[in-house]
């Protein structure tokens, strides 16, 4: 397999979709620089003229002019570097929520079954989300720790070589002071959030758990537990910030003590005590406080890059659980031969074999046989045996280890469907599962799911077919009535049924049934039945069931066990005495045992 | 959330304030440090720039050059210089300090808010991860005292103390550079607020609904991909997602302006204040020493400004916070008990008069529903799942309250028992089980903190858990997963189980017991429950049929109703009984 990229490499790597934007953001950010030199060159002006040339008050005129407009152009920025880091976060994500949305497409639904919904969500959701902030504000940002001071540099060197050692020994531009600033940040960054998180998460468990404490009667008492929980982690965290702390403070004092410096070092210069650094022509009172103006800016990127450090931590922990689902490799799909759906379909099972990714065992093996064009064919089995394996082999979720798996349509060729995309192949099924879905959206977008063109006599007639006509007259919009969550309450019964009319809308050869009538009761199954004997008719079917009504609509009967075929016949053979169901006699006739 | 939130700039956040008064010494000690670091900066930059043209100006000769006092300035530079790194560090630990504080004071008055509500109201209140979102809501409450009180008071310090230091010198200058910061400081921030409320509540409503779609649309991933829908749903999921995003870029939008619109008006301080000093200088008394130092002060200031475009930001987002929390304590009903139960229950026979329950939505779960168990009696409630079982075993733990009818246990009415007396009662079982980021030992001892460990290993082996416990690093030591992913569905029910069974209360209560095992263990996992149950009385919810001839009665309910009672073996019998219509199936 090959290797995933580290959490570093693919944050970097995803910046580059936020297209021109992150660019932006750093030249609008290094732009502002530029309009400081307006707003230093401003004031020291004004100061030289006033206090060394004695001028008259109209030659300062024009940078007191100067100052506003670099003021506002400086703001201009602001707004331009917030707009486009907003947009660069915002391409990013919806690139990579794509990307998920497509993917959970190629992982398929057996690899969702296995994530937990809510994990799966969280990670599409929030965990996106989470990188907005890495994007927006901190990734420009560290490209500003560095085009910022070189800015500053390149103009104070020549101005006055000491000011720019002065700033370059005390500047984070040097490796020791980036190691412990960086030391110190990292510190606090893994002390605050990692910390932080972890009582966070400590305490949703406890509001998750909170029905479970008030069953057992110890909630009130619990809240002291919460306090002291929190105390704790306080503790804790303090601890580690006290040092963390130490270390980040090193830029305060780096700034300062390079303004200290630089006022002292030009202030003995005017006094005639220093006479270096000037590139020997000296130093006026403009450039002086031109250049005292500028320090402070020198080590302003840094600083607020600190203010940032949360959203990289943050970033991180997305991007952690993110990368394997989006760089895991995936196998490619092969090709996309031409199908038609045909009107009538057989399948050829030959060797099917097919494992759970990570699994010592093939859930089901070398399974051979041949199903009619219009059979009816049930497949049994206790769980585990292989029934819901061979249900997602049929509907293309699930790739073959070995074997293949043919269908034969209309003109009596035998095609291979690996070799066919998914979506080519599943045009030719139509599925009613134990739990039906409802979305929420009106009964009509629920029906469409089927077939998204289907005009409303179509839907009125599947309704029909799927014995809900009554209701659907009933119904207080008819087609237009919201189901789901804050619609019309659906019983379970009238979910099967509504999968069962998506299944007459399809209109497809090949019926795929799990369970359609389990947990109903005896009304609700008598209505579904009957609808089911009349979707049967000319499709071939495969139905997952244990209920004996159903098995009564079957031709023959599959039996499944550990993975491999112990009997195919009709329910009747199957169940003569001596066969794998034989009928207990010590009950009524109804009661079916069979203990394998 | 589901409900409309009222206007958030009429949260009322003093309740919230309040919670800070216990350290308000610790607070105080924060904001002054904060002061001295943030004075200490303006300072430092302010005289350093007094100096450098008293400086200049003595050195333009010789003789004022000798004579210039340059001990005093060069000692007050390197004094700002230390006390700004030292009132930092100290700054940063005590507001710290003090933020961690007050967030387990807020935790616990969170905790003791949310406690009494009814757990069930809120599940049905809230969106699919309420309890995140009330989490991730006091994580931002914290916010207040570090993100917005501080830096509001030190803002308005500095600018007092800019134009103190300014006004010693021309008092006019001074007001001025005072009231033109504050409102350079303040305007675009507020504007922002006050704007960005709308948009952020539209954003979250947008967020919350599509939160929700993608929620619901993951587990119906079979058949929107088998019916050629995924392709679809994913781009109108991502069209709306555009539509969220629209919403907080023109937040960035809004906040960008309001920050054009500070340094506009910064713009013209700064170049007011240098124009009036120059003005001065030249027309009355006024050194021209000090413009530099004028200037430079106001601009030092700006560092203590810009965090107020912040701190408004934050309270914007803790207002939202606070109104829902607020919104949830008000909306969803707690569950009262009285102080002490009025009277003492007979025996542990529990009988179900007339229940009705309905919910806010109209949905009726229960009509008319009556039953009544015999002391020590062993029964199980069959039907599928959502007919009204789960809301009834919710009615009897006083989660759900009835729209009419009564329950007694004891021949007592529920309402008239403590939570105390209650909850010793009854030990449950519930759908879903909540392993708490606990030890296995802390984590079944819920049910009885008394049960040694010989009894726990009893129990797991009883319910064929043992297999399980082998396999953990530590034994009963070791500690979930968060989520709880290190049990299997079956083996996490089976856990419940065990914890409900290590209880002494006289009624049991088990939701689905056997739901996700198979045939083999259920009639295990059966015939243990009975076994531990004994003499107790005993109500279990199923849907699942198979091994119910063990026990005394059986009911069958749907749609809210009792349809059939009866021992199992004469409903059985009765071939046109529901029952018996649910065993027609082949057992595997």
């Amino acid at each position: 397999m090959a290797q995933l990229p580290t959490v570093r490499q693919w944050l970097r790597a995803t910046s580059r979709r936020a297209g021109p934007w992150q660019r932006l953001t750093v030249l609008a950010g290094t732009l502002s620089t530029l309009l400081l030199l307006v707003q230093a060159w401003a004031i020291a002006t004004v100061a030289q003229r006033m206090v060394l040339d004695q001028a008259p008050l109209n030659t300062v005129l024009l940078p007191l002019a100067l100052l506003p407009l670099a003021f506002a152009g400086r703001g201009l920025l602001a707004w331009l570097k917030t707009r486009a880091g907003a947009r660069a976060g915002i391409a990013v994500r919806q690139s990579i929520r794509r990307e998920l949305l497509e993917r959970l497409a190629h992982l398929g639904p057996l690899w969702a079954q296995r994530q937990h919904s809510a994990t799966l969500g969280n990670r599409i959701w929030d965990q996106v989300d989470a990188l907005q902030s890495y994007h927006a504000d901190f990734r420009p940002q560290t490209l500003l720790c560095a085009t910022i001071p070189l800015v500053i540099l390149a103009v104070v060197f020549p101005l006055n070589w000491a000011a720019g050692v002065i700033l370059m020994v005390t500047g984070p531009l040097i490796p020791l002071n980036m190691i412990m600033v960086g030391f110190g940040a990292r510190g606090r960054q893994e002390a605050q959030f990692v910390e932080m998180s972890r009582m966070s998460r400590h305490f949703l468990d406890t509001l998750r758990g909170l029905p479970t404490l008030k069953l057992f009667g110890i909630s009130r008492r619990h809240a002291d537990t919460v306090y002291e929980a929190s105390e704790n982690f306080r503790q804790r965290t303090m601890r580690v910030l006290r040092l963390a702390f130490l270390s980040s403070t090193a830029l305060e004092f780096f700034s300062s003590v390079s303004i200290a410096i630089l006022a002292l070092y030009i202030g003995f210069s005017y006094l005639g005590q220093f006479h270096f650094g000037t590139w020997g022509h000296g130093i006026d009172l403009f450039t002086g406080l031109f250049l005292l103006i500028l320090a402070p800016e020198f080590y302003q990127p840094l600083r607020d890059l600190g203010v940032h450090y949360h959203a990289k931590a943050e970033a991180e922990a997305a991007a952690e659980d993110l990368i394997p689902m989006l760089e895991r490799p995936v196998a490619e799909r092969q090709g996309a031969e031409p199908w038609q759906v045909p009107e009538a379909l057989a399948l050829r099972l030959h060797q099917v074999t097919g494992r759970y990714a990570g699994q010592r065992s093939p859930a089901l093996k070398a399974l051979d046989m041949t199903i009619e064009a219009g059979e009816r064919l049930a497949v049994i089995g206790p769980s585990g045996s292989g029934k819901s394996t061979l249900l997602n082999i049929l509907m293309g979720f699930m790739r073959l280890e070995e074997g293949a798996l043919l269908a034969r349509g209309d003109d009596g060729e035998e095609t291979d469907i690996a070799r066919l995309a998914p979506e080519q192949w599943q045009r030719s099924i139509a599925w009613v599962g134990q739990r039906p879905v409802i979305l929420s959206g009106t009964l009509a977008d629920n029906l469409r799911l089927a077939d998204i063109e289907a005009s409303e006599e179509a839907l009125h007639e599947a309704l029909n077919q799927a014995d809900l006509g009554d209701w659907v007259a009933r119904l207080p919009n008819g087609l237009a009535t919201t189901l789901g969550d804050r619609g019309q309450p659906v019983s379970g019964g009238q979910a099967r049924r509504i999968a069962l009319a998506r299944a007459f809308l399809r209109d497809a050869p090949l019926l795929l049934l799990d369970e359609p009538t389990a947990s109903l009761d005896r009304d609700s199954e008598a209505r579904v039945l009957a609808a089911l004997e009349r979707l049967c008719r000319g499709r071939t079917v495969i139905m997952l069931t244990h209920r004996l009504a159903l098995l009564q609509l079957a031709d023959r009967v599959l039996m499944l066990d550990q993975g491999r075929a112990v009997a195919l016949d009709t329910l009747e053979a199957l169940r003569t005495s001596g066969g794998p169901l034989a009928t207990d006699t010590t009950r009524e006739a109804n009661h079916v045992r069979a203990f394998s | 959330m589901s409900a409309p939130s009222a206007d958030p700039a009429s949260v009322n956040l003093r309740p919230w304030l309040g919670q800070m008064r216990p350290f308000a010494g610790l607070m105080a000690l924060g904001i002054l440090l904060n002061l001295i670091a943030l004075a200490s900066s303006v300072g430092l930059i302010a005289l350093s720039g007094w100096f450098l043209s008293a400086a200049a100006l003595a050195g333009t000769s010789a003789a004022t050059a000798a004579t210039f006092n340059f001990l005093l300035p060069s000692a007050g530079v390197r004094g700002f210089a230390i006390t700004r790194t030292a009132g930092r560090y100290g700054e940063r630990v005590a507001s710290h300090e003090g933020t961690l504080r007050l967030l387990s004071r807020l935790r616990r008055h969170l905790y003791q808010a949310i406690e009494p509500l009814s757990p069930t109201a809120l599940q049905r209140y809230g969106s699919s991860d309420l309890m995140a979102r009330l989490t991730a809501d006091v994580d931002a409450l914290d916010n207040l005292y570090l993100r917005v009180v501080t830096p509001s008071i030190v803002a308005m310090g500095i600018i007092v103390l800019c134009g103190v230091v300014i006004g010693v010198f021309v008092p006019a200058i001074g007001i001025f550079a005072a009231l033109a910061l504050a409102i350079s400081g303040t305007l675009g921030p507020w504007l922002a607020w006050r704007r960005g409320h709308r948009l952020s509540h539209h954003w979250q409503a947008l967020d919350t609904d599509l939160r929700a779609r993608l929620l619901e649309r993951l587990p119906a991933l079979s058949e929107l991909l088998l019916y050629g829908r995924w392709q679809p749903e994913t781009e109108a999921l991502l069209d709306a997602q555009r539509e969220r995003d629209q919403q907080e870029l023109a937040l960035a939008g809004l906040w960008g302006r309001s920050q054009l619109l500070s340094q506009v008006l910064l713009g013209l301080t700064i170049t007011g204040v240098l124009a009036m000093a120059a003005w001065w200088s030249v027309n009355r008394d006024l050194s021209p020493t000090l413009i530099a130092l004028m200037g430079l002060s106001v601009m030092g200031a700006f560092e203590a400004i810009a965090m107020l475009p912040q701190a408004w930001q934050n309270l914007g987002r803790i207002q939202r916070a606070a109104g829902r929390l607020d919104e949830l304590t008000e909306r969803v009903p707690s569950i009262a008990f009285p102080a002490e139960s009025r009277a003492i229950p007979d025996d542990n026979g529990l009988e179900i008069r007339d229940l009705d329950v309905r919910f806010a939505d109209g949905t009726r779960a229960l009509s008319e529903f009556s039953l009544t168990l015999a002391p020590g009696e062993h029964f199980a409630l069959l039907g599928p799942s959502g007919g009204g079982k789960t809301t009834l075993l919710n009615t009897l733990v006083r989660f759900v309250p009835p729209t009419s009818g009564s329950i007694l246990l004891g021949g007592v009415p529920l309402e008239q028992l403590d939570e105390a007396t209650l909850r010793a009662s009854m030990a449950v079982a519930p759908q879903e089980t909540h392993l708490f980021v606990a030890s296995y030992r802390d984590n079944l001892k819920l049910g009885n903190p008394a049960a040694g460990d010989d009894e726990l290993y009893e129990l797991l082996q009883a319910l064929d858990l043992t297999g399980w416990l082998d396999d953990q690093p530590d034994g009963l030591d070791s500690y979930p997963d968060e989520g709880g992913s290190s049990l299997s569905g079956g083996q996490l029910k089976r856990f419940g189980i065990a914890r409900a069974l290590l209880s002494r209360a006289p009624i049991l209560l088990l939701d689905e017991p056997t739901e996700g095992l198979d045939e083999r263990t259920a009639r295990r996992v059966l015939a243990t429950i009975r076994a531990r149950a004994g003499s107790r009385t005993l109500l279990m919810i199923t849907h699942h049929a198979g091994g119910l001839e063990q026990l005394d009665r059986i009911g069958i309910m749907d749609e809210g109703q009792l349809l059939e009672v009866g021992p199992p073996q004469a409903l059985l019998e009765n071939l046109d009984s529901r029952f018996s219509a649910l065993q027609q199936q082949i057992v595997l």
